[in-house]
C-alpha cells in the first residue's frame, strides 16, 4: 500500500458537469428534501419558526402554500395563514401539539410532553440525534427542581417534527429524555440521551472559565431566545445549561466523600511521571501492553499497542476524559484526564469504596493523567458500577471531579510535581475485578454505522440503547445454559430498524458468556474473525454484538458463530457434530 | 442554457470544489454514478438557494453526501442490482486505473462513517475538525474513525496487491 492511497484517484477526470447543473438549476421542479440544510443563515427568527412550522405541516399532511412547486422558504416565511406562525406578543413561542401542555419558560414542571424519537416521522434513524435535537430546541432551564428532591437539573426542550414536544433532563447522571413521567423518575426515564450527546455538549458549552473556576453554585437561569435560531449557539447554550446542571450536582458532595476517599488515595495514589514528551508519553497496562497518550495541544487520544480508539477530548479547558476502548471484547480502559494542578493523588474509587490507582502516571508537564485498567463504563453515569475518579489535595482535601478540573495550567506554572516512587508499584497485583457480578451497569461499543450501543442491566431489566434511544423492550437477562449439542446458548437479539444505510437489516445481540470465559470471539466460515462491535460487560458475564457485516451468522453451517473459550483453551459452546 | 444569478455566483465554487468533491463521493460511493447525480444536484440545489447560502461550498460539500446518501440506499433497494465494486468499472467513458479500483473496492468494505472520515480527511484533504464539522460530529470523533479506516485499508489494500481483477480496470 502507497503512503497515500488516495493518490490513484488524482489520476481520475471528473467529468465536466457545469452545463448540467445549470440545467438542473433553473429547470421548474421541486428540491430535493434535504432535511436540515446545514449552513443556511437565518435571515429572520421568524422565517426559522415558520420554516419548522411549515415541516410540521408538511409532516401532518397539510397542504402549505408554496409547496408543491419550488420550495420558497420566503412564501412560507411570510406566509401568516401557518396555524404555528408565532404571535407577536409571544415571539419566541411554538404552540403545542394537541393534548400537549403548554411550554412555559422558567417553570420545571414541563415534562407532560410524550414523543420518543424512535419512528418519529422526519427523523431517520441514523440522524445526527443531536444536532437534530439542538435544531429543534425551545427553551433551555436549569435550575432547583422543587418536585424531584430540591436537586438541580438542567432541562432542554424541544419541539419535534411530529408536533410532540420532548424535555431533556439531566440529574446528575443521565441527561434523561422524559416521557410523560414525573421529575422524580426521570432517572429511570426510558429514554436516555447517551454520552456522546452530553459530550457534544460539554464539547462546545460556552460557560467562562471564571464561571467554572469559582465554584459557586449557579443561579437559576433561563434560555429560551437564543436557541431557536437554529445555529451553534442553540448548543452553547444548551451546553451551558447542562454544564451548569452538573456543577450544581456536584456541589455539596464532595465535603461528604472528602474524609472516606482522600486518606485511602493519599496512601495509594502516588503519581509518577510517564515517559516520552509532552506531545506523545506512555504508560502501562497491568497486563504489560504499553499505552500511548497522544496531545496535539487541542486533542488528546489513546493507543494501545498502535491501535487508536476512545473518545477524544478538545483541549485547553475540556473537562471530558479520554477513555480507551479495546476492538475486540477487551474488558478494560484506559481513562485519561486533565490534572488539578493542586492535585496530590488521583484514583478511581471502586463500587466498594477501595481506591485504583495502579498504573497511573503524569504527563511529563503534570497537566494530564492517564489510568489505566478502568472498567469499560461510561464514568459519566454516575454509579451504576462506574469508577469515578477522584482527586485529593496533599491535606487530603478532595478536589474537584477530574472532568470539572479547570484550564490547562502552563507548564511553568504547575509546580513540584510528585515524583516517581523509587520501586514502581507492581503492575500485576490488580485483584481482577472483571469477573465479579455486578448487579447494576452499563456498557458501550460502536455500532457498524459509527453510533454507539449501550447495553443497561439494573436489577433483572436489560435494556440496549443505540445513540440514546432503547431499541428493545425491558428484556430479561440472559442466562448462560451449557447446552452439549453447541446449539444457540440464550441470548437477546434486537433488530434496528431500518438500516440508515438502507442495507441489510441491522441487529445488536446480548448473550451470555460461561463462568470461567476468557475469550469472546466471532467464528465465522472461515475461523475467527475480528468484529470492532463486540464487547463484554464490565463484569464479563455478557457480551453485546452489533453489525451489518456478519450476514454469515444465518450460515446453517455454523449454528452459532459467537463462542468463547476459557482459560485452559476449551470452546463454548462446543463445535457441533 | 438558462442562467440564473444563483449560477454565476457559484461558478468559482465550482471551479474550486468540484474535482475534489466528485473524487470524495466517488470515493465515499463506490460508484461514478452516484458521484455524477450528487454532486450535480448538489450544485444545482444550492443555485437554487441562491445567496440564502452562508457558505455555499460548505453547503454543497453536505448535501452532495446527503443526496449520494440517498442514491446510494436508493440503489441498495434494488436487488437485481447491488452496488458492488464492479459498479465504477462498469460506468462507460470513465478510465478507472486498477490501483484506484482497488481503492474503492476496500472503501466499501468499511463502515459508513469510517469511509466518511477517512475520505473527508485522507482523500479530500479537511482537516479534523472541517470534516467533523462536514459529519455533524466532533473531530475527536473523525480522528478515531479515520485511524480506523486507515488501519483497515492497509489491511484490504495489502490483501488487493496480489488479487487485482484485471477485469475490473475500464478504460475510455
Amino acid at each position: 500500500m502507497s503512503p497515500d492511497p488516495f493518490r490513484p484517484l488524482d489520476r481520475i477526470d471528473p467529468p465536466e458537469q457545469w452545463d448540467e447543473i445549470g440545467r438542473r438549476a433553473t429547470a421548474p421542479g421541486v428540491d430535493l428534501d434535504l432535511g436540515t440544510v446545514p449552513d443556511i443563515r437565518p435571515r429572520r427568527r421568524a422565517a426559522a419558526l415558520v420554516a419548522a412550522a411549515a415541516m410540521l405541516a408538511l409532516v401532518a399532511g397539510i397542504a402549505v402554500a408554496g409547496a408543491g412547486g419550488d420550495a420558497d422558504q420566503d412564501v412560507l416565511a411570510d406566509d401568516p395563514s401557518s396555524p404555528t406562525t408565532p404571535g407577536e406578543a409571544c415571539p419566541f413561542h411554538l404552540d403545542p401539539a394537541a393534548g400537549f401542555p403548554e411550554l412555559t419558560p422558567g417553570e420545571p414542571s414541563i415534562e407532560g410532553a410524550a414523543g420518543d424519537l424512535t419512528g418519529v416521522p422526519g427523523i431517520p434513524a441514523g440522524t445526527d440525534r443531536w444536532a437534530e435535537i439542538a435544531g429543534r430546541l425551545t427553551m433551555v432551564t436549569v435550575g432547583h427542581d422543587p418536585d424531584s428532591t430540591g436537586r438541580t437539573f438542567g432541562r432542554a426542550t424541544a419541539m419535534l417534527p411530529d408536533g410532540s414536544a420532548k424535555s431533556w433532563y439531566h440529574t446528575g447522571g443521565f441527561l434523561t429524555a422524559t416521557a410523560g413521567v414525573p421529575n422524580e423518575a426521570c432517572d429511570l426515564a426510558d429514554v436516555y440521551v447517551d454520552i456522546s450527546a452530553m459530550t457534544e455538549l460539554i464539547d462546545r458549552h460556552e460557560v467562562t472559565d471564571e464561571e467554572y473556576a469559582s465554584g459557586e453554585t449557579l443561579p437559576e437561569r433561563t434560555w429560551t431566545d437564543e436557541v431557536l435560531d437554529g445555529e451553534l449557539t442553540d448548543i452553547d447554550a444548551t451546553a451551558k445549561a447542562i454544564y451548569a446542571a452538573i456543577r450544581l450536582d456536584q456541589t455539596g458532595d464532595d465535603a461528604a466523600t472528602a474524609a472516606d476517599v482522600c486518606p485511602a488515595l493519599l496512601a495509594e495514589g502516588a503519581m509518577a511521571t510517564a515517559t516520552g514528551t509532552d506531545a506523545e508519553w506512555t504508560g502501562t497496562t497491568a497486563d504489560g501492553r504499553t499505552f500511548t497518550v497522544t496531545d496535539d495541544g487541542t486533542d488528546v487520544w489513546v493507543s494501545v499497542d498502535g491501535d487508536v480508539g476512545g473518545i477524544g477530548m478538545s483541549r485547553p479547558g475540556d473537562r471530558n476524559p479520554v477513555q480507551w476502548y479495546g476492538d475486540s471484547g477487551d474488558p478494560t480502559g484506559i481513562t485519561v484526564g486533565v490534572r488539578h494542578p493542586d492535585a496530590a493523588a488521583i484514583g478511581a474509587v471502586r463500587p466498594d469504596g477501595s481506591i485504583h490507582a495502579a498504573g497511573l502516571v503524569l504527563a511529563p508537564d503534570g497537566t494530564l493523567f492517564a489510568l489505566p485498567d478502568m472498567p469499560l463504563v461510561v464514568e459519566s453515569d454516575g454509579g451504576d458500577g462506574s469508577w469515578p475518579i477522584v482527586s485529593c489535595t496533599a491535606d487530603g482535601a478532595l478536589l474537584p471531579a477530574e472532568d470539572e478540573a479547570v484550564d490547562i495550567p502552563d507548564p511553568d506554572d504547575v509546580g513540584e510535581f510528585p515524583t516517581a516512587p523509587a520501586d514502581p508499584p507492581p503492575t500485576t497485583t490488580e485483584a481482577p475485578t472483571t469477573t465479579t457480578p455486578q448487579d447494576d451497569m452499563t456498557w458501550e461499543g460502536p455500532t457498524t454505522a459509527g453510533q454507539t450501543y449501550r447495553v443497561e442491566v439494573k436489577a433483572d431489566v436489560l435494556r440496549v440503547f443505540v445513540d440514546g434511544v432503547q431499541v428493545n423492550a425491558d428484556g430479561e437477562i440472559p442466562r448462560w445454559e451449557a447446552d452439549p449439542t453447541g446449539g444457540t446458548p440464550p441470548m437477546l437479539g434486537f433488530e434496528l430498524s431500518p438500516n440508515p444505510d438502507g442495507g441489510p437489516q441491522d441487529w445488536i445481540i446480548v448473550g451470555a458468556r460461561p463462568p470461567g470465559a476468557t475469550e469472546t470471539f466471532v467464528l465465522g466460515p472461515d475461523g475467527e474473525v475480528p468484529v470492532e462491535t463486540l464487547t463484554i460487560s464490565p463484569d464479563g458475564r455478557f457480551y453485546a454484538l452489533h453489525g451489518l457485516e456478519l450476514d454469515f451468522m444465518e450460515d446453517p453451517e455454523t449454528p452459532w458463530p459467537v463462542r468463547h473459550r476459557d482459560a485452559d483453551g476449551d470452546l463454548f459452546p462446543p463445535m457441533p457434530e | 442554457m438558462t442562467t440564473s444569478p444563483g449560477l454565476d455566483r457559484l461558478r468559482p465554487v465550482y471551479v474550486e470544489i468540484h474535482a475534489r468533491l466528485w473524487r470524495a463521493v466517488l470515493a465515499w460511493s463506490g460508484s461514478a454514478e452516484v458521484a455524477d447525480e450528487a454532486v450535480a444536484e448538489a450544485f444545482a440545489q444550492a443555485a437554487r438557494r441562491g445567496d440564502a447560502l452562508h457558505d455555499p461550498a460548505a453547503w454543497i460539500w453536505r448535501s452532495a453526501f446527503r443526496i449520494a446518501a440517498g442514491d446510494l440506499a436508493r440503489i441498495r433497494r434494488e436487488p437485481t442490482e447491488p452496488l458492488g465494486d464492479h459498479e465504477v468499472a462498469q460506468r462507460s467513458g470513465l478510465a478507472i486505473p486498477g490501483e484506484a479500483v482497488d481503492l474503492l473496492r476496500a472503501l466499501q468494505q468499511l463502515g459508513d462513517q469510517q469511509r466518511r472520515a477517512v475520505v473527508l480527511t485522507d482523500g479530500a484533504g479537511f482537516t479534523g475538525p472541517e470534516a467533523a464539522a462536514l459529519m455533524g460530529t466532533t473531530a475527536a470523533t473523525v480522528r478515531v474513525q479515520a485511524s480506523r479506516a486507515r488501519r483497515r485499508l492497509r489491511s484490504l489494500l495489502a490483501d488487493s496487491d496480489t488479487t487485482t481483477d484485471p477485469s475490473l480496470e475500464a478504460d475510455r
